[in-house]
C-alpha cells in the first residue's frame, strides 16, 4: 500500500516537475505569416525575410484598443545559409519566438529564383512547423524583403492579401495558377516534370508601401499584383508565360476553372465576351516508334458574357458558330503555352510524366535527353466547346435597334 | 391519505414485528423488558426515559366504577392528529355509554373490552414491550395503558404537518407532470402508487437508523424486475448499521458499489413520474422518509442524460435535444482544457484567423492560460456556490458583483482575455444543461484535472485522460450492471433509447441490460397494425 501511494506521487510528480515540454504561451510567439528568399552577397548565402505579425495591430477593437499606429507586420530580415540558421540568427532582433506554422506565403526574389532555388527548400520541408501548403510566389522584377514589407489595403495581413489575390485570380482569370510548396518539390524530384510558380509584381514605388499611409489612400501608392508564370528548369527560372500563354498553362494544368475569352465577330476582333464556366482537361501520351506524343482534350462549357455586336444569339448556328470561334481560340491559348515552354525547354506540364505512365519501357530512355525532346514534341490539342447560356438576355439590343430601323 | 396513511402503518408495525423476533435470539436488552402491572410504575417509569419531555403527554382518566380502573393516555403532541386522537380516543374513553359494562371488571376485561369495543381507529394493536411503547408512542400514535394488567393498547393516531405537494424545483419540464415528491414517506409512496394501479408493484419497509429509525421503503414491480436486484437491495440495506439516517443521500453513499468514483452509481429523482418510469424499467425505488428524493437502481450512465420530457415530446426533437446534451456533458467536461491544450501547445491547429484573433486579445494578459484558466473557472465555481447558499434577499447583489468582477472588469483590467470569458460562460452553461446534477457535479471536479492534465502535455495528457476515463467508466458497475451499458457491453436494442430516442412505438423492450425475464413492454406490432388497418381500402374490410 505504501509503495502504491509513493508510485502514484512520483507520477503525479512527473506531471509537475517536466516544465511543460514545448509548452509555448501564446504571448511568446511570433506568428510569422510568410518567409521570403532572397540572393545574399556570398555565393550560398541568403537573405530570409520574415513577415511576422502584430496581433494587436491586426485585431480591431481589442482590449488594448489595437494600436492603430503600429504596422500590422513587421519585417525581420537575416543572412545565414540556410532557413534554421537565419531563423534562429533572427532572435537577436526579435523580441519573441518565431512561429512558422501559420506561414501562408513563401516568396522568392527573382535573382535568386533565377539563380536557383533547389538548395534552399530543404529546410522548409524538414521543419515540423511550415506546412506544405505554404503557397509559393515570385517577386517579379524585385527582392523578396521589398514586396513582403508593404502593406495592402482591406487585408491587413500582406500574406493574406497575396494568398487571396492569388487565390481569386486564379479562379476568375486564369493568368496565374496557385502553387503550394509541395508541389514545387514534388516537381523537381520528378525527371518527367518541371517546376513551375506565379508572380507578384509591384505598381509603384515599393519604399512609399512600407508607410502605414499607403493603405490610407483612397488609390495606395503601392499595390500588388499578380501576373504570369516563371517557368523552371533544374531549379533556375528561365522564363516567363504571360497573358494567354499563361492561360494556356492553367488550362493544361487543369486548373482553369473560370475565365473569359475574347472571340471575333462581324469580321471585327474580339467583339463577343464568353465566360468559361467549366473544362475539363484530358491529356494522353503515346509513344510510336520511339517518338513520343501528346493529345491532349479539353471540353469546355461557357456562356455568354458580352456582346459588342448585332447577332442573333437566339438561333442555334450563331451559337454554334461562337463556340467553333471558341475552341479555335481556346486552342491558340494552349498552344501558344506549349511554344513558350518549348521554347524554354522546360517540361511545366508533366508530359513526361504522361509519357511514362502511357509508355514505361520507352521512357527508359526517353528521359535521358527529355528537355530537348520536349522541345520537338508533337502536341495535338483537340477542343470541344458548349455554349450553354446566353445570359439574363437572348438578343442584343444592337440588334433590336437594328430590327426597328429595318422595319420603318 | 388516510388509507394509504394506515397501509404504510400496517407493513411498518409487522415489519417491526420481524425485526423484534429475529433480536429475540440475541441478549435480552432492556428495551425488551415487559410491562409492570401497576400503572403509576409504568407512567413513571415512561416519564423516566423520555427524559420527562414535556411534548409527550401523559392523559390520566378513569373508567367504570366500584372499583374504577385507571387508564392512562400516551402520546406525542406534534406527531398526533389531534381530531382524530380526541374524537376516536379520548371521546370514546371518558363517555362511552357502555361504561357501566365495566363495574367490578379486572384490568384483563377492561383492555378486551377497550380493544373490541371502545375505540373506533382503524388499527389497534397489542404492545407488550417497552420498546414497542417507545416506537409506538414515536411514530405519533397513542399508547393505551391500563392499571393492572401488563398489556397496553396502541392506537394509531398519526398525523401532523408536512409540506404539500409542490412543484419540482430541480428537474423542471415544460410537458411532463408538475407534481415532485415531499418529505413524508406515505405520501411518496402514494404518489407512485396513483401512477401505477397494479398489485404486482411491492413494497417493503425497512427502519434503518439506530436512534432515528428513519423509514426505509424499497418498492418495485414484482414480475419485471430482476430478483437478483432486489436481493442485492435488501442486503445492502439491511447492512446498514448507523446511528442516524437524515436523507436519501446518506442511503445512497452507504449502498453504491464504488466509493472511489466521480460518478454516481445511484440515481435520483424528485419526479414520481420517472420514478414510476423506472419502475415498469426493473428499476428498484428506494423511498427514504423525510427526503423529497427517491433513488434508483441500478443506475445506468445513460439515464442520466435523460429527463422527463423525453417522452413527452416527440421523438425528434427529443432526440436532437438529448444528443445536445451529451455535446454539453463534453463541452462542460473538455472546454477549457481543449482550449488551453490547442493555444499553449498546437497553436498549428487554430485556423489562421482565429489565432490572430486570439493572440490579439491575449497581448497584455500576466498570466498563463493554465493561471487564467484556474482563475476564471474557480471564481465561477465560487459564484455558484454563492448563489446556491446565499439568502434569496441578497440574490440580485451577488449576481451583479459576479458578472461586473468576472466578465466586465476582469477583461478590461486586462487579466484575463475576453476568449477565456467566453469559454468559462459556455462550460458553465453546457454544465448545466445536463438533467441529473449529480452527474454535472462530476464533470466540474474532472475538468480541474483535465484543465492541469492540458497544460503539462497539451493533447496528448488529454487523449491519455480520455482513455483513463472511458476505461473507469467500463469498470463501474451499479448493482452488478454495468455502468456504460447499453455502449460497452454494446447492446442492440437499447441504442434505440440511449444517444436518441426513436418513437415509441419501435421502444418494444425493457432495458435488456437490466432485465432478462418479461423484456417485451408493447406488442411490437402495435403502431404499425394500426396503419395498415387505416390504410386499407373500405371494400376489403367487408370482405374479411
Amino acid at each position: 500500500m505504501r509503495s502504491r501511494s509513493l508510485l502514484m506521487i512520483l507520477c503525479m510528480a512527473l506531471l509537475l516537475l517536466t516544465g511543460c515540454w514545448n509548452n509555448r504561451e501564446l504571448g511568446t510567439l511570433a506568428i510569422v505569416t510568410a518567409i521570403g528568399l532572397d540572393k545574399g552577397k556570398n555565393q550560398n548565402e541568403h537573405v530570409f525575410s520574415f513577415q511576422v505579425v502584430n496581433p494587436s495591430a491586426v485585431i480591431s477593437g481589442t482590449v488594448g484598443q489595437g494600436d492603430e499606429n503600429m504596422g500590422p507586420v513587421t519585417v525581420y530580415t537575416e543572412t545565414g545559409e540556410t532557413l534554421f540558421e537565419a531563423a534562429r540568427k533572427a532572435s537577436q532582433k526579435a523580441p519573441r519566438r518565431l512561429f512558422f506554422s501559420h506561414v501562408r506565403y513563401i516568396m522568392i526574389g527573382e535573382q535568386l529564383a533565377r539563380q536557383g532555388i533547389n538548395g534552399v527548400l530543404d529546410s522548409f520541408e524538414r521543419s515540423n512547423e511550415i506546412r506544405l501548403t505554404a503557397r509559393l510566389v515570385i517577386a517579379k522584377g524585385r527582392t523578396a524583403q521589398e514586396v513582403l514589407a508593404i502593406v495592402t489595403p482591406m487585408e491587413k495581413i500582406p500574406a493574406t492579401a497575396g494568398v487571396g489575390a492569388l487565390e481569386f485570380s486564379e479562379e476568375l482569370w486564369g493568368e496565374s495558377i496557385k502553387i503550394e510548396f509541395d508541389d514545387v518539390i514534388r516537381a523537381i524530384g520528378n525527371p518527367g516534370r518541371e517546376p513551375m510558380i506565379s508572380a507578384v509584381e509591384l505598381l509603384g514605388n515599393p519604399r512609399a508601401g512600407q508607410r502605414v499611409e499607403n493603405i490610407q489612400l483612397t488609390k495606395p501608392d503601392v499595390i500588388e499584383k499578380i501576373g504570369g508564370i516563371g517557368a523552371f528548369r533544374t531549379g533556375k527560372l528561365v522564363g516567363w508565360l504571360e497573358g494567354e500563354q499563361a492561360r494556356g498553362v492553367n488550362w493544361l494544368h487543369g486548373s482553369l476553372k473560370s475565365s473569359v475569352l475574347m472571340v471575333d465577330c462581324d469580321g471585327k476582333k474580339d467583339q463577343v465576351g464568353i465566360e468559361i464556366t467549366r473544362s475539363k482537361t484530358d491529356i494522353q501520351g503515346k509513344v510510336v516508334q520511339g517518338k513520343p506524343q501528346i493529345t491532349v482534350t479539353i471540353t469546355e462549357e461557357a456562356s455568354i458574357a458580352d456582346v459588342k455586336c448585332a447577332i442573333h444569339l437566339s438561333s442555334p448556328a450563331v451559337i454554334y458558330e461562337l463556340a467553333n470561334k471558341l475552341e479555335d481560340k481556346t486552342m491558340l491559348q494552349i498552344m501558344s503555352a506549349v511554344k513558350a515552354a518549348q521554347q524554354y525547354k522546360t517540361d511545366i506540364f508533366g508530359f513526361g510524366e504522361v509519357i511514362r505512365r502511357a509508355d514505361p519501357k520507352a521512357w527508359g530512355h526517353l528521359k535521358l535527353d527529355w528537355p530537348d525532346r520536349f522541345s520537338q514534341l508533337p502536341v495535338e490539342v483537340k477542343v470541344k466547346a458548349f455554349i450553354r447560356q446566353p445570359g439574363m438576355i437572348t438578343e442584343p439590343y444592337l440588334l433590336k435597334r437594328d430590327k426597328k430601323v429595318r422595319n420603318e | 391519505m388516510k388509507f394509504i396513511r394506515k397501509f404504510t402503518q400496517k407493513t411498518r408495525t409487522s415489519s417491526n414485528r420481524n425485526r423484534d423476533e429475529n433480536h429475540q435470539g440475541s441478549a435480552i436488552d432492556d428495551g425488551h423488558r415487559p410491562l409492570d402491572t401497576d400503572l403509576d410504575i409504568n407512567i413513571k417509569r415512561f416519564r423516566e426515559e423520555t427524559g420527562n419531555s414535556p411534548d409527550l403527554k401523559v392523559r390520566q382518566f378513569e373508567l367504570g366504577s366500584n372499583p374504577q380502573i385507571r387508564v392512562a393516555a400516551i402520546y406525542n403532541e406534534g406527531l398526533v392528529d389531534q381530531p382524530q386522537l380526541n374524537e376516536f380516543v379520548i371521546q370514546p374513553l371518558m363517555l362511552s355509554k357502555d361504561r357501566g359494562r365495566l363495574s367490578e371488571a379486572s384490568g384483563e376485561q377492561v383492555f378486551h373490552f377497550l380493544r373490541n369495543h371502545a375505540l373506533p381507529v382503524g388499527e389497534v394493536d397489542t404492545v407488550e414491550n417497552w420498546n414497542e411503547v417507545m416506537n409506538t408512542v414515536m411514530d405519533g400514535n397513542t399508547i393505551i395503558f391500563i392499571d393492572h394488567f401488563p398489556v397496553a393498547i396502541g392506537c394509531n393516531t398519526s398525523g401532523g404537518e408536512w409540506r404539500g405537494i409542490e412543484k419540482p424545483t430541480t428537474e423542471l419540464s415544460i410537458r411532463g407532470p408538475k407534481d415532485s415528491f415531499n418529505e413524508s414517506i406515505s405520501t411518496n409512496i402514494s404518489l407512485i402508487r396513483r401512477r401505477i394501479k397494479s398489485p404486482n408493484l411491492w413494497l417493503e419497509m425497512y427502519r434503518i437508523g439506530e436512534i432515528t429509525h428513519t423509514d426505509v421503503a424499497i418498492m418495485y414491480m414484482n414480475g419485471i424486475v430482476s430478483d437478483q436486484i432486489v436481493e442485492e437491495v435488501r442486503q445492502r440495506l439491511t447492512g446498514i448499521k448507523v446511528d442516524g439516517i437524515l436523507q436519501a443521500g446518506n442511503i445512497e453513499q452507504l449502498i453504491e458499489d464504488q466509493t472511489m468514483t466521480p460518478f454516481p452509481t445511484v440515481y435520483n429523482t424528485e419526479r414520481p413520474d420517472l420514478v414510476s418510469r423506472y419502475l415498469l424499467d426493473g428499476r428498484v425505488a428506494i423511498i427514504v422518509d423525510g427526503t423529497p428524493f427517491v433513488l434508483l437502481v441500478p443506475a445506468l450512465f445513460t439515464q442520466f442524460f435523460v429527463a422527463s420530457d423525453d417522452y413527452a415530446q416527440r421523438y425528434d426533437i427529443s432526440s436532437f435535444i438529448r444528443l445536445l446534451r451529451y455535446a454539453s456533458f463534453l463541452i462542460s467536461l473538455l472546454g477549457p482544457s481543449i482550449y488551453i491544450a490547442a493555444i499553449t501547445f498546437h497553436q498549428e491547429m487554430i485556423p489562421t484567423p482565429l489565432l490572430f484573433s486570439l493572440a490579439a486579445t491575449r497581448e497584455g494578459v500576466p498570466f498563463p492560460a493554465l493561471v487564467e484558466a484556474l482563475l476564471m473557472e474557480l471564481s465561477f465555481e465560487i459564484l455558484r456556490e454563492a448563489g446556491i447558499r446565499m439568502p434569496r434577499a441578497v440574490g440580485q447583489a451577488v449576481s451583479i458583483v459576479g458578472a461586473l468582477v468576472l466578465g466586465q472588469a476582469a477583461v478590461q483590467a486586462g487579466i484575463v482575455s475576453p476568449a477565456m470569458v467566453i469559454v468559462v460562460s459556455i462550460t458553465g452553461i453546457a454544465s448545466f444543461s445536463t438533467p441529473a446534477y449529480n452527474l454535472a457535479v462530476s464533470a466540474r471536479l474532472i475538468r480541474f484535472v483535465l484543465m492541469i492534465l492540458a497544460a503539462t502535455f497539451g493533447f496528448y495528457t488529454l487523449t491519455l485522460a480520455m482513455i483513463v476515463l472511458v476505461a473507469h467508466l467500463s469498470s463501474l458497475r451499479s448493482f452488478g450492471i454495468p455502468y456504460l451499458s447499453p455502449y460497452a457491453p454494446f447492446q442492440m436494442d437499447d441504442q434505440k433509447d440511449a444517444l436518441v430516442r426513436l418513437p415509441l412505438w419501435m421502444l418494444a423492450t425493457r432495458t435488456k441490460a437490466i432485465n432478462k425475464k418479461n423484456i417485451k413492454k408493447m406488442e411490437p406490432s402495435g403502431h404499425s397494425m394500426l396503419k395498415k388497418q387505416n390504410n386499407r381500402p373500405e371494400g376489403e374490410r367487408h370482405e374479411e
